[in-house]
């Protein structure tokens, strides 16, 4: 009797093996296959020489050794860095406040869910298309130079030139950031937030406490284990930023280059004249970067359950 | 029992429809007609055009931009398209249709930042489907050679035919001796100006007295400051004279595979400091000019016949009207004879269309009729000496744009002073940085050795193995 039913047991996970095939095959052949070859070629000097290619001829970690001694990795790893800060402090400050009206019921607010749809809508945006308008919306000629110049805050005929300023060039990219991305934020910590019991709340009310201190003493110390994997879920995506200053700057990283993230200098590697070797080295340091970072997002969400 | 059936049958449709993907198309191997070596001369060896013939049912053409693909579809005998309608309303020519039996297919991709070679590389390296490619001068040497594109003499393109066409044209396009690409146009580039600013500044929009106060860069410095003076940008960009520059360069980008800065760049960039810095003229994206083409702001631009329909302006429904529209241009040679650019048509080395691609090469830059509609309803400036030199002494010809003055003197003289010997297969990335760079510089963002620094390192990037 228990062979039959064993039996059964077997036949039913051979089907789920075989539904599974798809993904697998998928990933194998798209994800695994790239990902060993872009590890392999990081150990060779292999890049593109007109129509042709120069190598690969083994070059041990070259290809590291000068990405380290290079000031280049450092310099694009701050560029990311403070782009990625400066849209993520409104994103979180204006997310948590968000997001702490909208699970708060004693409010009330009406059509809440109307509201959490309109937020999220920048995230629907294509990003290239997102900054697409806002290299129009800023460029020397356009309207938002209009507005100022007849609001008479610039002299006519001398608009200010946004993509010319370190700082209004990389503030534009984290403003950017921060709306296509604080409604993403908001629905997590809503969910964060709506996990937290109630009984607390009503516990603290009874107890007098201002709403103030409800925020600061109850949600956020429960709401520390989704925050921390907000913030590095965030910053993985930082690491990646790549669409929004590209397009901005036409993928010349201007001014000064303080607009070029980590994968636009991946980008600028293979496009041209592909360089195989220096790429593929530049993706392992990403996939590291990375790597640890979703460790500690890992660690951090197991351990809720203890 | 039944429901094993229908898993085992699911999952291996499922399995199967996730194979069907790997079906490579490889059956389409057809090679065009051997022709065995090529001698060393023009066209190569030239075989029958009759013996030609199409096995493929789709001509695909690689371009960047709708230039050619415009006049393609109004001058190739036997088009058959349909306008369709771009998001701001305007009509303008598809991507595909037809050619006779032969389906067309445009695929374009934008040249900046290396973009329409990287999509020319992915072709030619995966053998995909590609029967005619444009190139420009600027990285012409690296698709014309052997095994990338077709010589012309295996089109049935004969040197007779070719003799007609001015000499730099197949310069360009020539790899060891034999010709791989063919242009219907020249580019010879000379200093448009503005007449109403010309009159006011310097008395007089006569093209020789224009043409003896900027006869020379120092001379173009001082009517800058004159311009500065009465409210006027001298250039749009700084990058405007660029071109003018980078043709006079008499040593190439790389040498002994390091990277090399020519003299004459480094006047440009000398001169584009000093002019920045009074203000004669503006940093920024040249193709972003606009005001200089709609308001009098500027007194001139530097630029081929192309640029004439293909950036100023010149678009009757458009509602500004142009200072090109009112043909308020005039046109003198410069400080420097000079040329911009330039479009070559290739035929892919594994064409299946090759009797069509022969025909489109040849209907498109050597049909005398084709290119006389492109002088006279295009702008365009034609590779044919016989009939620029025709246009040239043709006191009834002008150009609506220019007030009516003709520019093919001026222009052909410019081609015969046209020396493209110390290209590089790279120059796109080279020309591309160093404005970029070199603009920051301008700006004062970057002092000049990190600016050049900076251009050091992104062309490094672009061209791996420099030194």
């Amino acid at each position: 009797m228990s062979q039959v039913k064993k039996g059964k047991v077997v036949s039913f996970n051979k089907w789920g093996y075989i539904f599974l095939i798809p993904f697998f095959v998928t990933y194998l052949f798209f994800q695994l296959v790239p990902l060993v070859t872009t590890f392999y070629y990081g150990f060779f000097e292999y890049y593109e020489k007109g129509i042709k290619d120069y190598g690969p001829y083994f070059y041990g970690i070259k290809n590291y050794i000068a990405l380290f001694s290079g000031k280049l990795l450092l310099k694009y790893s701050l560029n990311t860095l403070i782009m990625w800060i400066i849209g993520f402090i409104p994103q979180i400050a204006v997310s948590l406040l968000l997001g702490a009206w909208f699970s708060d019921a004693r409010l009330r607010l009406k059509a809440a869910a109307v509201y959490k749809v309109i937020i999220y809508l920048p995230n629907l945006i294509m990003a290239s298309a997102f900054s697409m308008l806002f290299f129009t919306l800023f460029d020397d000629n356009g309207p938002v130079n209009g507005l100022l110049m007849a609001l008479n805050i610039v002299p006519e005929g001398e608009p200010f030139r946004f993509f010319r300023y370190t700082l209004s060039s990389r503030s534009l990219v984290g403003f950017m950031n921060f709306l296509m991305w604080f409604g993403n934020t908001t629905i997590l910590l809503m969910a964060g937030m709506l996990g937290i019991d109630q009984s607390l709340y009503e516990a603290a009310e009874v107890d007098g406490a201002t709403p103030t201190q409800v925020f600061w003493r109850i949600t956020l110390p429960l709401l520390r284990p989704i925050l921390v994997y907000v913030v590095i879920t965030s910053l993985i995506g930082g690491l990646q930023m790549f669409d929004v200053p590209q397009i901005l700057t036409n993928g010349a990283g201007t001014p000064a280059d303080s607009t070029t993230t980590l994968i636009m200098f991946l980008n600028n590697n293979i496009s041209g004249n592909v360089n195989y070797g220096v790429g593929g080295a530049l993706s392992v340091v990403l996939f590291i970067i990375t790597g640890v970072l979703s460790m500690i997002v890992y660690k951090v969400s197991t351990q809720k359950e203890d | 029992m039944k429901k094993k059936l229908l898993s085992v049958l699911l999952s291996t449709a499922m399995v199967a429809a996730l194979l069907a993907g790997c079906n490579k198309k490889a059956e389409e191997s057809t090679q065009p007609s051997e022709t065995g070596s090529i001698v060393p001369g023009d066209a190569g060896n030239v075989v029958d055009v009759e013996t030609l013939e199409d096995t493929g049912d789709t001509l695909t053409i690689y371009v960047w931009n709708d230039e050619w693909k415009d006049f393609f579809w109004q001058y190739m005998p036997g088009v058959d398209y349909t306008k369709v309608t771009d998001e701001d309303g305007n009509e303008k020519f598809p991507l595909e249709g037809k050619l006779g039996d032969l389906k067309v297919v445009f695929k374009q991709t934008p040249s900046t930042d290396g973009a329409y070679q990287k999509s020319l590389d992915d072709a030619i390296k995966n053998g995909d489907d590609m029967d005619l490619f444009l190139v420009e001068a600027d990285y012409a040497k690296k698709y014309t050679i052997d095994g990338v594109a077709l010589p012309l003499g295996e089109l049935g393109i004969t040197n007779e035919e070719l003799a007609d066409q001015f000499a730099y044209t197949q310069q360009v396009v020539t790899s060891d001796g034999v010709l791989y690409g063919s242009s219907w146009q020249t580019c010879g580039a000379g200093m448009i100006y503005n007449r109403e600013i010309a009159k006011e500044v310097l008395g007089s929009d006569d093209p020789d007295t224009v043409q003896a106060a900027v006869s020379d860069w120092d001379k173009f410095e001082e009517v800058a400051g004159k311009m500065k003076d009465a409210g006027y940008l001298m250039t749009p960009r700084a990058s405007t004279t660029y071109r003018v520059f980078s043709n006079n360069v008499s040593t190439p980008w790389v040498v002994d595979n390091k990277i090399n800065l020519d003299e004459s760049i480094k006047k440009w960039i000398d001169m584009s400091k000093r002019m920045v810095d009074a203000k004669q003229t503006k940093t920024g994206d040249l193709w972003n000019t606009e005001d200089a083409f709609n308001k009098n702001t500027t007194f001139c631009v530097f630029g081929p016949a192309w640029y004439f329909n293909f950036c100023m302006g010149y678009d009757e429904s458009d509602d500004v009207e142009s200072i090109a529209e009112k043909g308020g241009w005039g046109l003198c040679q410069g400080p420097q004879a000079h040329y911009w650019g330039g479009t070559w048509i290739c035929v892919g080395a594994n064409t299946d269309n090759i009797k069509t691609c022969s025909d489109v090469v040849k209907t498109m830059t050597l049909d005398k009729d084709v290119l006389k509609k492109l002088v006279e309803e295009q702008s365009q400036d034609c590779n044919s000496k016989e009939l620029a030199a025709q246009y040239a002494n043709d006191p009834n010809f002008g150009n609506k744009i220019l007030g009516g003055q003709n520019p093919y003197a001026i222009f052909s003289k410019c081609i015969d002073q046209i020396d493209v010997s110390v290209m590089t297969e790279n120059d796109q990335y080279f020309n591309e940085q160093i404005q970029l760079a070199m603009d920051e510089y301008f700006d004062g963002k970057l002092s000049y050795d990190d600016a050049y620094a900076q251009f050091e390192q992104k062309v490094k990037e672009k061209v791996p193995g420099l030194q």
